[in-house]
């Protein structure tokens, strides 16, 4: 019977391209949308590399007043934030603080290897703000002037630059040209969290005697059960030192809302698409295999006058589908494993292999949901009346 | 054989229903050789359909061997078809995908005969109609002749103890129709099979062991086939 199968599958190569060409391109269509599918959702369930409950952004504009000026305004924030109970860390940083929309990248590494990464300038308190986990080695300590200055990577730019082995002590460089030494490497961490793919990122210490060097935002932690009052009452307090400084108090989970619309629109748009792909894949092929199996009544016929019950037929036809099915899709699975290969979507190896898994399980779900009503409509059709269709 | 009591069959549609065999009874001795006459649209291709359980009748009762089969499931209606009845047609009904032998073979992998068994009967089958040489041709590549004696073949090759054939000589030219009436004919004298065949063609017709005259869904005379001579 199967021999007889591929010899009238081989006999119509030519009705039977349409299909498989439908199914190739369907194929290819549900890998690359799979390939992004999967590599959100792994993003989205995988550690973000901090905790940003219960954490506020103090967002300062200095509306263009010099450093000199700033500095010692900067320093009596300091005192006010060190005497505010409700505060239980805080750190200074640079204007790239988590969810933001600003960013800071540039190069980093040895002299073999540079790679792209994200740098934040942080004081040592930012891993308790931030609750950041350490991999291996330790953080800053407060009052650290080694040198070469020390620097924290996380563990994404650890393996791209030391695959396989500690980054412990070893010497990095900037592009700026600041020659580094790893003292410790935090485990996940990305600027937008579970919003984003692993990103390569360093951490180095901001230094707060450097009236030249002022830190734009404070990240806080605060206790939990604060009375809400807080908020207004460092406000006031902020600004009454800051004078005609523009200051914001930002909850994180409100900044990551805010970004996670910007990333979520697109994902809706994409998936919207991937939907509409999917239904006009499913359409197309329903279209196919109905025409495909309606042209075949007579043969219907003939099978069942011969003997052939009606789920044999039914088997037949979907089998015949589903072995076009697999000719389709294996020259999909070629193509898409040179997709790693080739780095065509810039993600790791594994996307590629789950969404060529789930590609090829949709498609063959499709390709037999979309056979099964022709096959089954074709194999209740009395044998008498199927074999007056020619 | 096979004995049709009261068969009736009404086609419907929203608005008209039309009937194409009214109380029909008939009986079929085994190794009987019977042919159906009649004009166009009179219900003789209806009536070899029900008897090969191709399509069900709308009321009586059809019995093959003295067992009940008009109400059977459609798996046991395969089954009955697959051992018990062999099907010649009019226009062949050849599978165009497949070559000669794949055709004649079809009966048997529907009876899960080996591959190697397959190949072995069907070359008989094939012999008996004088088509060995031919195995590898494809119907399209056959002469309408040709292409009628595969179907032949493909009919006897399961050993069915009953041939239902419909117009097999109505495409064929008077030759051609008497070579494959001869080979029904030694089938039915030599193997003992029981043909019923409907035609159109008188001559054929009388050589058959009796003639059936079918008009407005119903037998109008029978006659044997002594008294067809006469």
């Amino acid at each position: 019977m199967l021999t007889q199968l591929f010899k009238i599958m081989w006999r119509r190569k030519g009705s039977n391209f349409l299909l498989l060409t439908e199914i190739f391109f369907s194929f290819l269509v549900l890998f690359a949308t799979g390939t992004l599918i999967t590599e959100g959702l792994i993003n989205y369930f995988s550690p973000q590399g901090f905790d940003h409950t219960d954490v506020y952004d103090v967002r300062i504009n200095r509306q263009g007043e010099g450093n000199p000026e700033s500095f010692p305004k900067m320093q009596q924030i300091d005192q006010v934030l060190k005497g505010f109970p409700e505060i239980s860390n805080y750190s200074f940083t640079d204007v790239n603080t988590p969810f933001s929309f600003n960013i800071m990248d540039g190069s980093i590494g040895t002299e073999e290897q540079q790679v792209r990464s994200y740098n934040y300038r942080v004081e040592p308190a930012y891993l308790e703000t931030l609750d950041l986990e350490m991999a291996e080695g330790s953080w800053f300590q407060k009052g650290d002037v080694r040198i070469p200055k020390p620097v924290v990577i996380n563990e994404h730019l650890r393996d791209k630059l030391f695959p396989g082995e500690s980054a412990l002590g070893k010497r990095i460089k900037s592009d700026g040209g600041t020659e580094y030494q790893v003292t410790g490497v935090v485990k996940h961490f990305r600027q937008d969290g579970n919003l984003t793919a692993p990103e390569s990122s360093y951490f180095v210490m901001y230094n707060d005697k450097d009236t030249a060097d002022i830190a734009g935002n404070i990240l806080l932690e605060i206790k939990a059960g604060a009375h809400p009052a807080w908020q207004q009452n460092l406000i006031d307090q902020l600004q009454e030192i800051g004078g005609s400084w523009s200051i914001d108090l930002v909850p994180l989970t409100e900044a990551r809302a805010s970004k996670a619309k910007i990333k979520v629109i697109p994902a809706i748009a994409l998936a919207v698409v991937c939907g509409f792909l999917i239904f006009n894949v499913a359409l197309g092929l329903f279209g196919v295999l109905y025409y495909n199996i309606n042209k075949r009544y007579s043969e219907i016929g003939i099978r069942r006058a011969l003997g052939a019950t009606a789920t044999a037929v039914r088997r037949q036809m979907l089998g015949e589908v589903l072995v076009m099915a697999t000719l389709g899709v294996s020259l999909g699975v070629l193509l898409a494993l040179q997709f790693p290969l080739l780095g065509v979507m810039n993600v790791e190896t594994y996307i590629y292999l789950i969404a060529n898994a789930a590609a090829l399980l949709l498609i063959y779900l499709l390709v037999a949901l979309c056979a099964w009503f022709p096959s089954k409509q074709a194999a209740q059709i009395e044998p008498a009346i199927a074999l007056h269709y020619d | 054989m096979i004995l049709l009591s009261n068969i009736e069959k009404v086609y419907r549609t929203s608005s008209i229903q039309t009937l194409a065999l009214r109380n029909v009874n008939l009986a079929v001795a085994k190794g009987e050789f019977l042919s159906i006459m009649g004009p166009s649209g009179c219900g003789k291709s209806t009536l070899l359909n029900i008897m090969g359980l191709l399509d069900a009748p709308s009321g009586g009762t059809i019995k093959l061997d003295g067992q009940t089969v008009s109400n059977l499931p459609d798996q046991k209606l395969a089954k009955i078809r697959n051992e018990k009845l062999g099907f010649i047609f009019q226009s062949y009904h050849l599978i165009t995908d497949l070559n000669v032998i794949d055709n004649v073979e079809l009966p048997l992998i529907y009876r899960n005969v080996s591959a190697s068994e397959r190949k072995k009967r069907a070359m008989e089958a094939l012999e008996k109609v004088g088509l060995s040489a031919r195995t590898k041709h494809y119907p399209n590549q056959l002469s309408g002749g040709q292409r009628q004696r595969v179907a032949i073949a493909r009919a006897i090759v399961g050993r069915p103890e009953v041939i239902l054939a419909d117009e097999p000589t109505g495409n064929l030219d008077s030759v051609m129709g008497d070579e494959v009436m001869n080979i029904l004919l030694q089938l039915n004298q030599q193997d003992g099979t029981t043909i019923v065949m409907v035609t159109h063609d008188e001559a054929q017709a009388l050589r058959t062991q009796r003639l059936l005259r079918f008009f407005d869904g119903q037998p109008v005379n029978t006659e044997s086939y002594a008294t067809q001579l006469s």
